[in-house]
């Protein structure tokens, strides 16, 4: 497969998970505000954390006490549809279909045309009026819009490289920016003990990724912080856990790499040990020692990686 | 023929005929091929076919079948405006276009491989020297160059027009990297699925082989000794205006679709850059002009092709198609010779003809050209798209005499035609059919037989008493069946 092609598809599948986790995430972060309105007592307003996420920096949303719904729609509708925004959902997947574009006869016609109709919709009048009479509805749209472009991957592609090259840059991307909501998650901790308003924003981070009934089935018990962390983290078969988005990572790799041992295998390194690491460790241990490290040492993993699947594979 | 029902009265309410008109012979006099047609169209009724012409639109759009229109910024992408009459073409007639075109391209053929080796019709006196080697087409770098099978031109589009009286017209040649196919064969099926009641009185020719035939041409221009070729479709990039078809080509054929960075040349060969290193390369379908395709032979600015790619082809390490140097046969100045052409090559009569043109280089011509300008199309012969015209009617008189200056001063530089009154063609305006303008650009594949892609591109001009067909002018396309006896 051509190195640029390869390229092209690992970042449209970087860009599309990196939306869909966006998406997620402001819907959520709208129901809280919604929900919680005047009565937030302390600690970042849940948008605030989504813009902590994402290293944006908008106006301050804590201005002016509360902000207004119309404030909260404003900042939503920016990170929607501001072309101008680099981190907007508007923006995230017109480069993944300007991606597809360029790469159309890699994918299957199905699959580009859908990252294609996600794209023109996104920048029609109807879908701002959709947005203007419901945000969470829309938000959950677009959801489904993504849900449908990774579907149709599983089921119109051939298992051979553009398959895997697809699946390395979604399960990377996956274990990227989860390791950066936990984080920021994750420093509320120190502030917060015991339960209470505090475990919402915890209940929350379960239902961004559709986690809350699964977790409740696996756990039985209530929702606590170390559990819902344990939960994303290191939950063997929950598709959106860490540790299951590293251990596809990771088989991606090695089927990329096929043959070729050695062009990958730095990449292949550092996956594998982070991957080991997930596999025996004691999250109490974790918590112990501090998260915050932990997962800055998963980012810094996930950088590397990057750049050393960018040597092996797109510079010949 | 048939008479109008009262039924149709509402969709050709007001319908007007000018020149040749492909669906009525006189007013109220329909021709019989396109009786069954009319009858399914007004079944549906207007708002049922404007419903429908919707639907065509939002699946192209949503395939992205697209071209890109350039001057502001970086380019929009627009869907080609799809009119959902069919022109309907009875086999008889294409029985003699399809004819036509195989000797046309056969004889340019032999006339371009003439002119890179013994040069028999100059030395004949057929052709004016001058004018070939003068051409912006004419490379001479393939001087002497043996080429496989002597085939340069393996893909072509030839665009015809009909006269007043009914006759097909060649208006012009494409040799270098003709577009629109895709176009034909993405109209066809989004005509099914929009429209399916239409096929029902016919027996339609099918396109969809025009990708397997391709690629059959591609893979008998190997290097001697490749068995299992590797072709690739080399294209500009997602900016070029026809990208959508080189996507789409390459697709369909099952290869990949490369940028000239993609490609380099290693010890002679042709590779590209892949995921497991360097892979050769045999045979390109480049969708570049010759001007780009290689900065150590053409331009030296260019970034779309491959450094040493000519030498590499010279070499016979690589096929391409078109081969280079073909362009020449695009150039107006060749184009009044091409009936002189199929004569001396094929000791026949062409079976289509040009359109009547008029050259300043003879005196008989120049003083026609310069009495009636006005009425006159005035071409450069080696410009192409509308630049460098002149059309007589829609002229000023400074207009005129400044073009009367530039042919005296380069009798070379122009050729004259006639103001062409193209067919019309039934078209949805609103919620009924009016006449609008149309051509038609057959596709022809040349490897180791001549195909003719049955149908081609008809392009129609939307604006009302429009000439201009082309894409990048709001013209818009409608699907084209040869259909079956």
């Amino acid at each position: 497969m051509l190195s640029r092609v390869a390229e092209n598809l690992y970042w449209i599948s970087r860009y599309v998970e990196r939306a869909d986790n966006v998406v997620r995430l402001l819907a959520d972060a709208f129901q809280m505000e919604l929900e919680t309105g005047r009565t937030w007592v302390d600690g970042p307003r849940p948008l605030e954390r989504v813009l902590k996420i994402l290293s944006i920096d908008i106006q301050s949303i804590q201005d002016e006490n509360v902000p207004s719904v119309e404030r909260i729609e404003e900042i939503l509708r920016e990170l929607t549809f501001e072309r101008k925004n680099d981190y907007s959902v508007l923006s995230m997947l017109g480069r993944a279909r300007e991606n597809a574009r360029s790469v159309q006869e890699a994918l299957s016609t199905e699959a580009w045309s859908q990252i294609n109709q996600i794209y023109l919709y996104l920048i029609s009048p109807r879908a701002t009026e959709r947005f203007n009479t419901g945000a969470y509805r829309y938000f959950q749209k677009l959801k489904k819009d993504c849900t449908l472009f990774t579907a149709i991957i599983e089921t119109t592609l051939p298992r051979t490289e553009a398959y895997h090259f697809l699946m390395l840059g979604r399960y990377l991307e996956r274990v990227d920016i989860l390791s950066r909501i936990i984080a920021v998650h994750a420093s509320l901790l120190k502030e917060t003990k015991g339960s209470g308003p505090w475990l919402l924003p915890w209940t929350n981070l379960l239902r961004v990724y559709s986690a809350n009934e699964a977790y409740m089935r696996h756990s039985g018990e209530r929702i606590d912080p170390p559990g819902v962390i344990r939960y994303l983290l290191l939950e063997e078969d929950f598709p959106r856990s860490m540790r299951f988005a590293l251990s596809r990572c990771l088989k991606n790799l090695r089927a990329v790499a096929g043959s070729s041992i050695g062009a990958s295998s730095q990449a292949e390194r550092h996956l594998g040990r982070l991957e080991s690491d997930l596999r025996y460790i004691d999250i109490d241990e974790v918590l112990n020692k501090g998260i915050g490290e932990f997962l800055e040492g998963v980012q810094n993993t996930c950088a590397q990686v990057g750049s050393e699947i960018h040597q092996a594979y797109f510079r010949t | 023929m048939r008479s109008k029902s009262a039924k149709e009265t509402d969709l050709l309410h007001n319908y007007e005929l000018v020149g040749y008109d492909e669906m009525m012979a006189t007013p109220g006099q329909m021709r019989n091929h396109y009786a069954p047609l009319s009858e399914t169209l007004t079944d549906l009724g207007a708002s049922e076919i404007e419903r429908r012409a919707r639907m065509a639109d939002n699946i192209m759009r949503q395939q992205g079948i697209t071209f890109t229109v350039y001057g502001r910024g970086q380019g929009v992408e627009r869907i080609m405006p799809f009119d959902p009459v069919p022109r309907l073409v009875p086999n008889n007639e294409w029985e003699k276009i399809e004819a036509g075109l195989k000797q046309r391209v056969r004889a340019i053929n032999l006339f371009i491989q003439d002119i890179y080796h013994e040069r028999l019709i100059l030395k004949a006196g057929k052709v004016p020297a001058e004018l070939v080697f003068g051409a912006s087409g004419y490379r001479r770098e393939m001087v002497g160059v043996k080429v496989p099978r002597d085939i340069y031109i393996h893909v072509s589009g030839i665009d015809l027009i009909r006269d007043k009286d009914g006759n097909y017209l060649v208006l012009e040649d494409n040799c270098r990297t003709p577009s629109g196919v895709s176009y034909v064969l993405k109209n066809r099926e989004v005509m099914k699925q929009a429209f399916p009641a239409l096929f029902e009185a016919y027996s339609v020719r099918p396109v969809d082989d025009y990708a397997a035939n391709l690629l059959a041409v591609l893979k008998s221009i190997a290097p001697a000794g490749v068995n299992d070729p590797k072709i690739v479709v080399l294209t500009p990039g997602v900016y070029n205006s026809a990208y959508y078809e080189h996507s789409f080509l390459a697709r369909q054929m099952g290869v990949e679709l490369v940028e000239g960075r993609d490609l380099l040349i290693d010890n002679g060969g042709l590779y590209m850059r892949t995921t497991r290193g360097l892979q050769r390369v045999d045979v390109v379908y480049r969708r570049i002009d010759d001007d780009f395709l290689d900065p150590l032979t053409f331009r030296r600015d260019s970034q779309l092709g491959v450094a040493g790619l000519v030498s590499a082809y010279r070499a016979g390490r690589v096929g391409l198609a078109n081969a280079i140097g073909p362009g020449v046969a695009d150039d107006k100045g060749i184009y009044p010779f091409v009936p002189e052409i199929i004569k001396f090559y094929l000791d026949e009569q062409p079976i289509l003809q040009n359109v009547e043109t008029f050259r300043p280089l003879i005196p008989s011509h120049m003083s026609h050209i310069l009495a009636n300008i006005e009425k006159l199309v005035v071409k450069a012969v080696d410009a192409s798209g509308g630049y460098g015209m002149l059309i007589g009617p829609a002229s000023t008189k400074e207009q005129q005499d400044e073009f009367r200056k530039k042919i005296q001063d380069n009798p070379r530089g122009y050729i004259a035609q006639p103001t062409i009154s193209l067919s019309q063609h039934p078209t949805l305006v609103g919620d009924r059919l009016e006449g609008r303008h149309i051509d038609l650009r057959p596709f022809v594949l040349y490897g180791e037989e001549i195909k003719i892609l049955p149908g081609g591109l008809t392009r129609v001009a939307l604006p009302k008493g429009s000439l201009v067909v082309n894409s990048s002018q709001g013209g818009g396309s409608k699907d084209t069946w040869v259909l079956a006896n």
